[in-house]
């Protein structure tokens, strides 16, 4: 199994609506997928229509609940979710208590390895003991990007502080979002080389009415616009970032 | 993955009515429906069946799936590409292969028995519109696949419910209303077993092991045409199969009949007229000579991952010209062996065998004819394991190779002699026995094909470097094999006399002597 985080420091960058997506995408293109909304918002769980449950992160935290007690069959063949709880915000405390709290993360997904090709994790922005873990369990971070001097100034927060933990080698692949070509700043940033510590994605989201409507159809992009420039271009993002895991796309 | 739940259903499903008895919140979403096949797959001596395991390939419109279940409900689901009859190695990689591989090999798959049925689809969809349910209902025939006419056989109408992960109370919500509302029947997931009933299918009817039920009292002769029809249905049963090469435990299983019989009719020996004997010996054995070229090449086959993995790695690769020279020989013995079970002669001794089985014994055509068989096979048994502990004793003191190989046949002899016979005997006392002979088989066995192998594989090497076909370094590894082959035969046949010494113990003999001696007979 293969495991991604769709993270950035940054909020409202569209991390949840690209998880949303690549996740329909990976299940769609044969691989047996898990969501699991790390976010006590549950903006991801709300998207694929399950009720953010009482997960009892604690049991699940000291090992006395599976994790896969709780995952969620979505409407869609082979995707499943792992939903978010209103408890999540307490993890930061009860990851602290462990014995290794960097690494509980990673300990907590062991089991459902062989149920699954690929998890994806939606987090919370932010830089907590939390994203901690994530990034010691993630194949890759999927970083998006605004193009913006703020949104690309978190990137290179981000890469600083995995070079000071000695995570430098993480593999984190930024990729623009939101990204509004009518605007000039956009244009500026999107002409200009990033943070050359990362490996860029090429494919850029744009802005697009089609990605707010999620809300609206409780649906991922495809499932309701098939053939808009969004969907097109979550399907090019898939594409990229499959090659790069080495999955089918 | 838990399974789906399956319920007979006595009408046509009414969507409208189980939404009346859910109560209000739910609704029922119909999706397209479609017709649906089942391919039920088993190898032909039911593998898969015999630990409770039912895989069919499932195919609806273009698309083709596996599904594996197992007694406990689990489920694999793969991808379905191939036709059958299906290997190991066409089934693709993950899960399902793996939970097959060691069970199945060398067989292969087969279609049992099949199920067509149309399909009408909904979903169950809560308050939130998040589907929770997928409810398909079929309505189809059996239909057999095997052996003609194809045959048809309606099957009651089911309802099957999928639940989605994390949603299972709306499933069992759903399943109690059905049993309530609409006289729904909650029936077995393996579907397999009804279909085949229906079909008179019997899964599990194959075993090339005997099981022939007698009793002491019955005459000689009677007793031995019971054990050969047995041993007949065996051999016959795997005629197509061999014909057709499907796999090669098809081919060893009629091997094994024919040496089985050949022995049966030299160890049970006047109870049948004395020139039809010589008769069916000679034909049987010609049996046995000319299906042997194509078993030797198929247990080379077989062999070849071991062999490969025996030679050091800079050698292993030239094996390959050897694999060829293999593979074209067996297409070529395969071909004639396939003839020669179409044409007259073999076709000829069937009938003629089966004729002479199915007649009348007649009990004053041979001495012992009529003679109980409980007393008969005391007999047989007690001197062919006198036979054994004396040419035992010998190869002990001298274990040349061809007197080990003497003794095996001694010991085949003693082996089959009471498999025939077992019925006859209480199992907790013959079985100890059987188990100790088949301990001094084993080495005896793996000692002779150490020896045939080494053997064949020079004569390989001779014929490949004669044709021109074998680089040097191929001769190289086959030399290599040859040698480690040898050596593995050392061993074994110093291993020999600790195992005859088991067989050869105060307490084996004892117990022999008390099951088998017959009261008349000078002891041993
Ligand atoms: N490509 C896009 N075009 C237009 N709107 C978008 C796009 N991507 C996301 N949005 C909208 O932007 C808002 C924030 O997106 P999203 O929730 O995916 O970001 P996030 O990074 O997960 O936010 P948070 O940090 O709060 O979790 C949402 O209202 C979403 O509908
Ligand atoms: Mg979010």
């Amino acid at each position: 199994m293969k495991v991604v985080a769709l993270y950035s420091i940054k909020g409202g960058v569209g991390k949840t609506a690209t998880a949303v997506n690549l996740a329909y995408l990976s299940a769609a293109a044969g691989q047996r997928t898990l969501l699991w909304d790390l976010d006590p918002q549950g903006a991801a769980s709300f998207y694929l229509r399950v009720r953010t449950a009482v997960a009892k992160p604690k049991k699940l935290l000291r090992g006395k609940r599976p994790l896969d007690d709780a995952v969620k069959g979505s409407d869609f063949e082979r995707l499943d979710i792992l939903p978010a709880d209103p408890a999540y915000r307490r993890m930061d405390l009860l990851l602290d208590e462990a014995k290794k709290p960097k690494a509980q993360l990673g300990q907590l997904i062991a089991p459902v390895r062989e149920g699954y090709d690929l998890l994806i994790l939606d987090c919370p922005p932010s830089l907590t003991l939390v994203s901690e873990n994530v990034f010691r369990a993630v194949d890759a971070l999927l970083v998006p990007v605004i193009p913006t001097p703020l949104s690309l100034r978190t990137l290179t927060q981000l890469l600083d502080f995995l070079a000071a933990e000695g995570l430098g080698d993480v593999a984190v692949w930024p990729f623009y979002a939101l990204a509004d070509r009518r605007k000039r700043l956009h244009q500026g940033i999107l002409a200009a080389a990033p943070d050359p510590r990362a490996t860029m994605l090429a494919t850029v989201i744009p802005y697009r009415s089609e990605v707010e409507q999620m809300g609206v159809h409780r649906a991922p992009v495809a499932a309701y616009a098939p053939a808009s420039q969004a969907a097109e271009a979550y399907a090019a993002l898939w594409r990229e970032a499959a090659g790069r895991l080495g999955v089918a796309s | 993955m838990p399974g789906p739940d399956i319920h007979e259903i006595p009408a046509p499903f009414e969507p409208a009515a189980l939404i009346d008895a859910l109560g209000p919140g739910w609704a029922l979403v119909e999706e397209p429906a479609g017709r649906r096949r089942y391919e039920f797959a088993d190898s032909f001596d039911w593998r898969l069946h015999a630990r409770g395991l039912r895989l069919a390939r499932v195919a609806e419109g273009a698309k083709r799936h596996w599904e594996l279940c197992s007694r406990d409900g689990a489920v694999i689901a793969a991808p379905a590409l191939a036709e059958f009859p299906i290997g190991v190695d066409d089934l693709p990689p993950g899960a399902l292969r793996d939970a097959l591989a060691d069970l199945l090999a060398p067989r292969v798959l087969l279609a049992r028995a099949g199920l067509e049925a149309r399909v009408r689809r909904w979903r169950l969809v809560d308050g939130d519109g998040k589907t929770v349910l997928r409810l398909a209902e079929e309505d189809g025939h059996a239909v057999a696949t095997e052996g003609t006419p194809r045959l048809r056989v309606p099957l009651p109408r089911r309802l099957i419910l999928e639940p989605l992960k994390g949603y299972d109370d709306s499933a069992d919500a759903v399943a109690a209303q059905l049993e309530r509302r609409f006289a729904a029947r909650a029936v077995p997931r393996c579907e397999c077993e009804a279909v085949c009933r229906v079909l008179g299918v019997a899964p599990g009817g194959y075993s090339s092991k005997i099981r022939v039920r007698l009793t002491p009292e019955l005459p000689g002769a009677e007793a031995a045409r019971r054990i050969h029809r047995q041993l007949l249905e065996t051999l016959e049963a795997n005629v197509a199969g061999t014909r057709a090469g499907l796999d090669p435990e098809f081919l060893h299983d009629l091997r094994v009949s024919v040496r089985r019989t050949r022995s049966a009719l030299t160890q049970i020996r006047d109870v049948f007229p004395e020139a039809r004997v010589r008769q069916f010996r000679e034909a049987f054995g010609w049996l046995g000579e000319v299906t042997g070229p194509t078993r030797d090449l198929d247990v080379f086959l077989l062999q070849l991952p071991e062999y490969h993995d025996e030679l050091p790695v800079d050698l292993q690769g030239d094996l390959e010209p050897f694999r060829g020279f293999l593979l074209d020989e067996h297409r070529r013995e395969q071909a004639q062996l396939a003839r020669r079970l179409a044409a007259p002669r073999f076709r000829g001794l069937m009938t003629e065998w089966r004729d002479f089985l199915d007649a009348e014994p007649d009990l004053e055509a041979a001495p012992d004819a009529a003679l109980p068989v409980g007393e008969l096979a005391g007999r047989r048994i007690w001197r062919a394991f006198r036979r054994v502990i004396r040419d035992g004793r010998a190869a002990v003191e001298a274990p040349a190779p061809e007197v080990l190989h003497e003794l095996r046949k001694d010991c085949k002899k003693l082996r089959y002699l009471q498999e025939f016979f077992a019925s006859l005997y209480p199992a907790e006392r013959l079985d100890p026995l059987i188990k100790a002979l088949k301990v001094l088989l084993d080495v005896l066995g793996e000692h002779q094909d150490l020896a045939v192998q080494a053997q064949h594989l020079e004569g390989f090497a001779e014929r490949m470097a004669a044709e021109g076909r074998a680089p040097a370094r191929t001769l190289l590894a086959l030399g290599a094999l040859v040698g480690s082959l040898r050596a593995r035969q050392a061993a074994s046949r110093a291993a020999f006399a600790a195992r005859f010494d088991a067989l050869d113990s105060e307490e084996n003999r004892g117990a022999y002597r008390a099951l088998f001696k017959p009261a008349a007979d000078p002891a041993a």
